[in-house]
């Protein structure tokens, strides 16, 4: 009985040892600087020096990290984006046309910002202790050292997504059509062609069908 | 509880809700869809880069 012929297992790449052992060990590194960092601003009095320049460091440590990273990595060019905005607006809240989910949800998620920003303001204008205002709360969470931290914490995973977050790779098209380091104004270039298949030679009485 | 507090908490609990509801009704646009709308462009990421940046100075640097 003739053995059943298996395909071969691939080879596994392997990691060299030193790398094999040591690859967690940057990572750690990273996440132990990190944690230190987070904890260490805890720790700092709001109007203190080093609260000021740590602050500012990591603005523009972020700013910095965004610019690199983000380098003919948008998904769509600006002006797209604001014309899109802006329809999107017009259509759904103007016109009221599209009711659709997204409007629903789109109008849900206005209705909370916007109360947020108004109480806030009113309260902010008002003056007085018994309207306290958003940034007054937090300072009450600031106040302590764990608060602090974990609001730091919490600033500082969100600006690491609004810097390196939701890019698109650098193979794949912006949505608009316009590919990296393709002038304005250009059409998209073509698909590649596939190649067609290579025709099998026929033999006297195939079939055609 | 002062009237200020109780606005809030009334501000908290609907942030909450809408939160849950979005989560659990698929087609709704998620927070995380909110966030993603502005980072599809450089005009936008910068918008919610300054508003991160100023809400940072403003909460670990200044009175709040």
């Amino acid at each position: 009985m003739p053995e059943e012929r298996r395909p071969l297992p691939r080879p596994v790449p392997r990691r060299p040892v030193l790398s094999r052992w040591f690859w967690p060990l940057p990572r750690l590194f990273a996440d132990l600087v990190m944690a230190g960092f987070v904890a260490w601003e805890g720790l700092q009095d709001r109007y203190s020096t080093a609260s000021h320049v740590s602050i500012l460091a990591v603005i523009l440590a972020t700013v910095l990290l965004a610019i690199a990273a983000g380098r003919g990595r948008q998904r769509r060019r600006s002006r797209t984006w604001l014309r899109h905005a802006r329809s999107a607006v017009r259509e759904q809240l103007v016109r009221r046309r599209a009711r659709t989910a997204a409007a629903a949800g789109a109008l849900g998620w206005v209705l909370v910002i916007s109360a947020t920003a108004a109480w806030d303001g009113f309260s902010f204008a008002m003056q007085r202790h018994s309207l306290p205002t958003l940034s007054r709360l937090f300072g009450e969470v600031t106040d302590h050292d764990w608060g602090r931290a974990l609001l730091f914490a919490a600033w500082l995973a969100l600006g690491l997504y609004l810097a390196v977050g939701w890019r698109r790779g650098r193979q794949q098209p912006r949505t608009d059509g316009r590919s990296p380091g393709q002038p304005a104004g250009m059409p998209p270039p073509l698909p590649h062609p596939t190649p067609l298949p290579h025709p099998t030679p026929r033999r006297n009485g195939d079939d055609v069908g | 509880m002062t009237v200020g507090a109780a606005v809030w908490a009334a501000i908290g609990a609907a942030w909450l809700a809408w939160l849950v509801v979005t989560r659990v009704v698929r087609p709704l646009p998620g927070i995380e869809s909110v966030v993603r709308a502005f980072l599809g462009s450089w005009l936008g990421r910068i918008i919610a880069l300054a508003a991160w940046a100023e809400a940072g100075w403003h909460l670990f640097g200044q009175r709040p």
